[in-house]
């Protein structure tokens, strides 16, 4: 690719006292005006999920990419990977996630552990396959085998392969002040976002398939 | 009647239940990732006035996926989902006590209750297969009874955190998601005793059913609570068929779909050896190891001793495919509501899961040709009313 991919356009949307009903009111708002994605931000325990909240925007946005701010402190990488898979696979394909931590370290280990969890089934290795009596190709699907300083993983994913393959990881808007972000040690294909409010209503974006697509990535192969 | 009625919920996984069904020709197990698959059944289910949908979760790859379909979602964020897309039915989350962390979790089914109206329920488990542990870095599950220990106080922490609803998401200690657990173990039943308002439970027969229920009522009130607030729903595989015939064709053709390691993976989950010769005749279970399923062990000998002869563990197998030492029936719509009446009007059940032993289809036959049998017999609701949350369903 010789174009630098454009920067997405996303509304943030602060979770702290965010209903269902206004952060669909919002989502609705951000498709209209055109957005690539909402992102609903995870300010403390004084609202909801965020994941669980971009999972229920799936059915009701048609183009919108849906990416929840994620504290890698507080759910094991495991439990995350396989969560943000379903909003990947609910969504068809608009999943992305803003992981944050107040613990840098912390948060690069579940990064990796997540992105390895993701590429542990090869694209074709589900055959379903009724004559043969083959479901999935086991031998196939990888272990991932990390002992970092803050988490484990001695397993490959339950789940299967998320449809974009990776769901678009968005280098972290929050990130302790004195400390660089390091963009390479979070993943090869890390996306900047420009965040924006626009004042005014912007043409309707022509629809494309999944988030990644928006970010001007290839969808993430594994073989 | 003082207007409560059956409850029914629908276990959702992807083919159906039996092992098999996955390779009829009328499957569609490329699906499994497909929202819209499960969006599709979720309606079906909706239109058939279920309470709600149920959604299991497993955490662990397992080498059996080769032939037999596993559960291809993370609960929550499907259900969530599908909520969204269906405004009536209720929605069952499986998650772990193990495996997860109580303000988390809280947080996540308090957010589902907000977004659905408060038709969410947590299934709670321990953790059920040793294999999770690798997946989250662990040498082990803990054991038995320490895992239920954990659960407890897991548990009392999720209530106080919705009791105190630091997220503003409308959660509190009288309104808040349904508490929903299975496992019959002696642990288990103090567990349901003591906190759930669903009891999923493994019981082949009326009489077993009706004593599990009595059990934890009894427990139930010991702990201070309304006996009638805590709802036994035993798990129901129902075959179909117009004729007894067409029923029994379809369970011989599930049933011949098995593979050899099919046989062998159900006999592993029961921990028992998986390489015996499968023609020999079941034995004593007394080669079964670890604890990971010790509910099951008593229904498995139960299902041998009502066997006129000793069965091989072929047949032993092929007669709890799909259910696993669940209540089943192949029949027809008339025999399966002439079960779920008698345990009904019999305090040996106040709901059912229902177990279709296969999807796309099964659902939609339960749907239409079940459904308005029971409400014929006046056990069954005839519309959702004005009821909108799981708890309120459930105790009508």
């Amino acid at each position: 690719m010789t174009t630098p991919p454009p920067a997405l356009r996303v509304l943030r949307v602060s979770n702290t006292d965010l209903r269902h009903a206004d952060l669909v009111a919002l989502a609705h708002d951000a498709e209209r005006a055109g957005l690539d994605a909402i992102l609903i931000g995870d300010d403390g325990d004084t609202g909801p999920d965020p994941i669980a909240a971009a999972a229920a925007l799936a059915p009701l946005t048609t183009g919108l990419g849906l990416i929840p701010e994620v504290d890698t402190a507080r759910q094991h990488p495991f439990g995350l990977a396989r969560r943000l898979t379903g909003l990947d696979q609910v969504s068809t394909g608009r999943a992305g996630w803003a992981p944050r931590d107040t613990e840098p370290q912390r948060l690069v280990e579940a990064v990796r552990i997540i992105t390895a969890l993701w590429d542990s089934w090869p694209d074709d290795v589900i055959r379903a396959d009724k004559e043969a009596a083959v479901w999935v190709d086991v031998e196939r699907v990888r272990s991932v085998d990390l002992d970092g300083a803050f988490w484990s993983v001695h397993a490959p994913l339950d789940l299967g392969r998320s449809l974009q393959g990776q769901p678009l990881l968005i280098v972290p808007t929050v990130w302790p002040r004195d400390i660089p972000v390091p963009v390479e040690a979070l993943a090869a294909d890390a996306v900047t976002i420009h965040e924006t409010v626009p004042s005014e209503p912007l043409p309707h974006a022509p629809t494309t398939p999944t988030l990644r697509a928006r970010a001007g990535l290839e969808a993430r192969v594994a073989a | 009647m003082s207007g409560r009625t059956l409850s029914l919920l629908a276990e959702f996984h992807q083919s159906g239940d039996h092992e098999a069904a996955w390779r009829l020709p009328s499957a569609e197990p490329d699906r499994i990732h497909d929202y819209a698959y499960y969006r599709d059944l979720a309606r079906v289910a909706e239109r058939g006035l279920f309470d709600s949908l149920f959604f299991a979760d497993f955490h662990a790859f397992r080498p059996g996926f080769r032939d037999q379909m596993p559960w291809g979602f993370e609960p929550t964020s499907l259900l969530a989902a599908v909520a969204a897309a269906c405004p009536e039915v209720g929605i069952i989350a499986t998650a772990s006590t193990v495996y997860s962390q109580p303000d988390t979790l809280a947080r996540t089914y308090a957010t589902l209750h907000e977004q659905t109206g408060g038709r969410v329920g947590w299934n709670i488990v321990t953790a059920g297969r040793e294999a999770a542990a690798a997946s989250y870095g662990l040498a082990a599950n803990p054991p038995h009874a320490e895992r239920y220990r954990q659960a407890r106080g897991f548990t009392d922490e999720v209530l106080s955190l919705w009791e105190k609803d630091p997220w503003g998401l409308g959660v509190s200690a009288a309104v808040r998601p349904v508490l929903v657990q299975a496992g019959s173990s002696e642990d288990g039943r103090d567990f349901a005793g003591r906190f759930a308002e669903l009891v999923f439970t493994a019981t082949p027969d009326i009489a077993s059913a009706r004593a599990f229920r009595a059990d934890v009522r009894k427990r139930a009130t010991a702990y201070g609570r309304d006996p009638a607030s805590l709802n036994v729903s035993p798990g129901f595989l129902v075959v179909l068929g117009s004729t007894e015939e067409e029923a029994r064709r379809r369970r011989d053709e599930l049933d011949d779909l098995l593979t050899e390691a099919n046989y062998r993976t159900m006999l592993g989950n029961f921990g028992i050896d998986p390489s015996v010769d499968l023609d020999a005749p079941a034995g004593r279970l007394d080669k079964v190891v670890g604890d990971g399923l010790k509910s099951r062990i008593p229904v498995l000998e139960q299902v041998i001793a009502s066997h006129p002869t000793t069965p091989s563990w072929r047949q032993l197998i092929r007669g709890i495919a799909g259910s696993r030492g669940h209540l089943h029936c192949t029949g027809t719509p008339e025999q399966v509501v002439d079960i779920m009446e008698e345990w009904y009007r019999g305090e040996a059940a106040d709901a059912f899961v229902v177990k279709f032993s296969h999807n796309p289809g099964g659902v939609q036959d339960f749907v239409e040709q079940v459904v308005p049998e029971l409400q014929r017999r006046g056990l069954y609701r005839r519309e959702y009313g004005e009821d909108r949350t799981l708890a309120q369903r459930l105790a009508h």
